[in-house]
């Protein structure tokens, strides 16, 4: 009669003494989630290194490995995709609740800035008009300039919650009450400081780029445009690429303007798509 | 917007968590990867060309597992130990797990997590993101396999499975 072991019940003695022979061994190899990570290629390179050197020569942390990997096709378990979209749709409807509240309040603090300016001003000799003149903006041959939206980062909400120790989403805001209103120089003449006390402030950077875009500023433009470019993050750096290329065609670098371009267009997407036609008429 | 994305959704989220949950071996972070993956498709659907996916997706899902590991600064590097890599290997169940024909590689996979790693039957259902229940059926199946071809090949005179 077959003698059963006590650790491996199903087994007959003698398989399951080779199959302790195998564990026994296997406890020289690393645990299956090290192995995956080092074969997935994302595990820091001192962890990673000793792990695929030992699994180079061990074939049952191979044939671990590709087993695991051949389950990418396998389906999920029905509770675990509802658990995922439930947890989306909560966290975005999360996120559409903030910016919703935002744009009323950002919106009423616009109309009092407004009021406020307006009654300061009055009896004073009308000021110049601030938007571009066709002159001042002398569209460029091919990539015509137009105002750019206003993109922001969530951080920016904190100015509403009394969060932004620095001042500095708040002075950016002021700034860009003017660019709203068309007051591009305005706007330009709050966030050149802005942009020189945060160097790093992408957005700071990159509507001061815009508006001496407006301004036919076009170096002073490029060199705020490339300050964006190293901290823009999405969506406001497809933003960047395309006033920066814009800049380097004003400025006779049509080379760096179509490559910027070919790269942005490889994005797709709206913003991709006009960087293609942009790319396509610089050529 | 909203059906577009969901026709995403539904059609790559098994995808982004396999390969989730592959390149961190812990299904709640590989929850918490897909979450943020397609959350931040949703912020930049309108910048994102759809026929780049879901390579978009798992280019996100892939930062995100690097970020975790590279925090996961209290993992020890991995040391082999000589003296148990010259332990008697049991060589020929080694290779019949990897090369037996009728084995599929949730088998194998279900099979190695147990007797290699000593998984429980809920470890393994864990770290496969499948059911204990399938795990269990796994595993019977591949226990059945392996004993009849160690008793064919032991009745032949061999030890092994091979």
């Amino acid at each position: 009669m077959e003698r059963h072991d006590r650790e491996f019940p199903d087994l007959p003695d003698e398989l399951a003494a080779t199959v302790r022979g195998l564990r026994n061994r296997a406890q020289g190899c690393p645990r299956p989630a090290l192995l995956q990570a080092a074969h997935g290629g994302v595990l820091p390179a001192e962890l990673a290194e000793p792990v695929l050197r030992h699994a180079e020569t061990c074939l049952t942390c191979q044939t671990l490995v590709e087993s695991i990997h051949a389950l990418d096709a396998e389906p999920i378990e029905p509770g675990m995709q509802q658990r995922i979209r439930e947890r989306i749709e909560r966290e975005r409807s999360g996120s559409r609740r903030r910016f919703l509240w935002f744009w009323p309040v950002a919106a009423a603090a616009g109309v009092l800035i407004v009021l406020a300016v307006s009654v300061m001003l009055r009896g004073r000799p009308p000021a110049a008009a601030t938007r571009p003149t066709a002159q001042e903006s002398k569209p460029a041959p091919v990539l015509a300039w137009e105002k750019a939206p206003i993109v922001l980062p969530p951080a920016a909400l904190l100015v509403w919650r009394g969060k932004d120790d620095s001042g500095m989403w708040k002075e950016l805001q002021t700034a860009l009450l003017r660019y709203q209103s068309d007051d591009f120089h305005g706007a330009a003449e709050l966030l050149e400081p802005l942009a020189r006390k945060y160097p790093s402030l992408a957005e700071a950077q990159f509507y001061l780029g815009v508006c001496r875009l407006a301004g036919n500023a076009n170096e002073g433009a490029a060199g705020s445009l490339e300050a964006a470019r190293k901290f823009a993050q999405p969506p406001l750096a497809d933003y960047v690429a395309w006033y920066l290329a814009m800049a380097y065609e004003r400025t006779g670098r049509i080379r760096e303007a179509r490559q910027l371009l070919e790269v942005q267009c490889g994005h797709g997407g709206e913003l991709g798509a006009r960087a293609c036609r942009g790319a396509q008429s610089l050529r | 917007m909203q059906d577009e994305f969901e026709a995403v959704y539904r059609t790559h989220v098994e995808a982004v968590f396999r390969y989730a949950l592959r390149l961190t071996g812990d299904p709640s972070k590989a929850e918490d990867i897909v979450s943020e993956a397609f959350l931040q498709l949703f912020g930049h659907w309108g910048s994102i060309d759809t026929s780049k996916l879901p390579g978009w997706l798992l280019t996100v899902a892939r930062n995100r597992a690097m970020d975790h590991w590279r925090k996961a600064s209290a993992e020890r590097p991995f040391e082999e130990s000589v003296e148990l890599s010259a332990v008697q290997r049991s060589v020929d169940l080694e290779h019949w797990l990897r090369e037996e024909p009728s084995l599929k590689p949730i088998h194998r996979a279900c099979l190695l997590l147990h007797f290699v790693h000593g998984m429980t039957r809920a470890e393994i259902a864990n770290h496969l993101a499948v059911s204990e229940s399938k795990v269990k059926g796994h595993l019977q199946y591949g226990l059945q396999l392996l004993r009849k071809s160690w008793k064919t090949t032991s009745a032949g005179g061999a030890h092994g499975a091979a």
